[in-house]
């Protein structure tokens, strides 16, 4: 999930919140992403040497991800004097691994209204 | 206690002559607490920021730290934890800073008025643009360090939209600081670097209309990286129009070569010195009995007369009154160092201008000139006659301390953001891939070589950016 908007924005959560929307529905698993599976690669390889023979988790078992989902982040910023417009846009994509097709494209759109006050109250 | 010692068992009448004896030294004692200009208050700080010492930096600004001057206390500190290398806390500090000068720039309208009768360091320090802009410069490279390059791109994307908005309000405006040809030159390098090539080009392009102008009011001209990296990157991208018509602007026959995609770029901003510092000067302005001043003057066309008495002597009897006024003016501090050459494989690339913040800050400054001297003599003015009011009408002792009231309101507004740089100035090229050995070699402005420091263990990656900034303070 990439945040190319001109705000900072924490998307780890936004990406956290879809990932718990898919686990609670019970109809999707969902798999570590390339960082966190480095993570339990090398715990797994740790395990190999440190860890008891019978508690010992086997390489070669991972489940093997159908699908891939992407998105990103995009703000359009409209200012005149006093008074902004934002337009936050994300879009999210979700890909056929196999097959590179695009099976789904999700779009929602957020517009924000920031007027500044140019005297102090 | 001083005081209720002084008074106790002491008829009225003898109280109010003991008071007054005691006034010259109250005087003296409020004067001097008021009269250290911004610059003197923050000298250990910029001292301990030259040695690297840090903490002791820090410290030293927190007895700074005020209401009235939080936004300049936000963006000392912030530079300085961006040299410490604490670049977390240097961004949330920015940030902090960030939000307030928003806050203060479209508010700052309603209070001018208000400091017509006192002096404009009772107003909130609301910086000026060009400090606003650079605070995306630091904000950029904290995360640069922090290996966040999306989020260097936000503070990109950031500055873009306040250079518009700066640019909405000044509509082309004389001279006036309308936007960062330096900061619009980086965004489109951050942009390039991370694949955003249509935003890249946009920058460049925004960049080098804005060094015309820099060019014409600051005695920067446009860089001649800049000039190859358009003329590049539209060739990539097939914008064969926007090609030639470079091209032709710059006079350059030959085809611009691709970049060598083994090659990595490396990116070297030399941050030079210290911006200059605001001093207070003093100018005396004779009031004449001539004049005839009253309530009913017309302060504005006065003022000018007054200015242009500044200098010539009056003989006693003429004299009415010496109005005093203090007004800022800009101190040069141009550092030693003029440029630098870098010198690693064979390579040897002089330094090139990108942002003369001491000009900048200047030629911003004295646009404003006509209006703070206005300010201050109509200020200086409307205070006298106060006090000659004061004296006709209740006399001496009451004259005297609506006199005191007003020198201690009196003081020069010398603020300014002192820890950023005299000037930026960039180093762009190729190297090959690899661990890179950089000499840096400081000349001053005749040529003649101060110094040289080596940056060992440079990785340079192919087709990759690095990112590097060096910063000397004298």
């Amino acid at each position: 999930m990439r945040n190319k908007s001109s705000e900072h924005i924490a998307v780890a959560t936004f990406v956290n919140d879809i990932e718990r929307a898919f686990i609670n529905s019970g109809q999707v698993n969902v798999v570590s992403s390339a960082g966190d599976r480095e993570e339990l690669r090398s715990e797994k390889d740790d395990q190999r040497v440190f860890a008891s023979p019978d508690t010992i988790k086997q390489m070669g078992k991972e489940l093997g991800a159908g699908f891939m989902m992407t998105g990103e982040v995009n703000t359009i910023v409209d200012q005149e004097g006093g008074e902004k417009v934002t337009f936050y846009q994300v879009d999210l994509t979700l890909t056929n691994i196999e097959t590179n097709v695009k099976v789904w494209l999700g779009q929602k759109k957020i517009k924000k209204f920031i007027a500044r006050s140019k005297y102090s109250s | 206690m001083l005081l209720s010692i002084l008074f106790a068992s002491i008829t009225p009448f003898k109280r109010l002559k003991r008071l007054l004896s005691v006034l010259p030294i109250l005087i003296l004692c409020l004067i001097y607490a008021g009269c250290a200009t911004y610059g003197s208050k923050v000298e250990e700080v910029q001292s301990n920021l030259t040695q690297g010492k840090y903490e002791d930096a820090l410290k030293k600004l927190e007895k700074t730290k005020s209401n009235r001057s939080m936004l300049l206390y936000l963006m000392e500190k912030g530079t300085i934890l961006h040299y410490a290398g604490k670049y977390e806390e240097s961004n949330e500090t920015f940030e902090q800073a960030e939000l307030l000068a928003e806050d203060l720039y479209t508010k700052s309208i309603s209070k001018e008025a208000g400091s017509l009768l006192t002096s404009d360091n009772i107003l909130p320090y609301s910086g000026e643009k060009y400090e606003r802009t650079l605070i995306h410069y630091y904000r950029a490279f904290n995360y640069i360090k922090l290996k966040q390059p999306d989020s260097a791109l936000v503070e990109c994307r950031k500055v873009t939209i306040l250079l518009q908005k700066y640019a909405d309000e000044t509509e082309g405006k004389s001279t006036a600081y309308s936007d960062d040809a330096f900061m619009q030159y980086l965004a489109g390098v951050l942009f390039e670097w991370r694949g955003e090539l249509n935003d890249a080009l946009i920058s460049y392009r925004k960049a080098e209309e804005a060094y015309e102008k820099y060019a014409k009011v600051y005695n920067t001209p446009p860089p001649q990286t800049l000039k190859c990296d358009i003329l590049r990157l539209a060739k990539s991208m097939n914008f064969d129009e926007e090609y030639e018509q470079y091209k032709n602007k710059y006079g350059i026959k030959d085809d611009i070569p691709e970049a060598n995609p083994d090659e990595g770029v490396l990116i070297l901003i030399y941050e030079n010195g210290f911006a200059p510092r605001k001093d207070a000067t003093e100018l005396v302005l004779p009031i004449l009995k001539n004049d005839n001043l009253s309530g009913k003057t017309d302060m504005t066309s006065y003022s000018g007369r007054l200015r242009e008495r500044s200098g010539k002597s009056y003989s006693e009897t003429e004299l009415e009154y010496l109005l005093r006024v203090s007004i800022p003016r800009y101190v040069s501090n141009r550092p030693r160092a003029s440029y630098i050459r870098l010198k690693t494989d064979g390579i040897d690339v002089k330094s090139d201008m990108m942002e003369d913040v001491e000009a900048i800050a200047v030629k911003n400054f004295d646009e404003r000139m006509t209006l703070i001297f206005l300010k201050t003599t109509i200020r200086g003015i409307t205070k006298y006659l106060a006090y000659k009011t004061a004296k006709d009408k209740k006399g001496e002792g009451a004259g005297l301390l609506v006199n005191v009231f007003n020198i201690i309101t009196e003081s020069a507004d010398t603020r300014s953001w002192l820890s950023l740089p005299n000037n930026f100035q960039m180093i762009k090229t190729s190297l090959s891939p690899g661990k890179h050995c950089l000499q840096l070699n400081f000349y001053n402005d005749k040529g003649n070589l101060l110094k040289s420091t080596r940056i060992d263990d440079v990785e340079i990656k192919s087709g990759d950016f690095t990112f590097l900034n060096y910063r000397t303070y004298q």
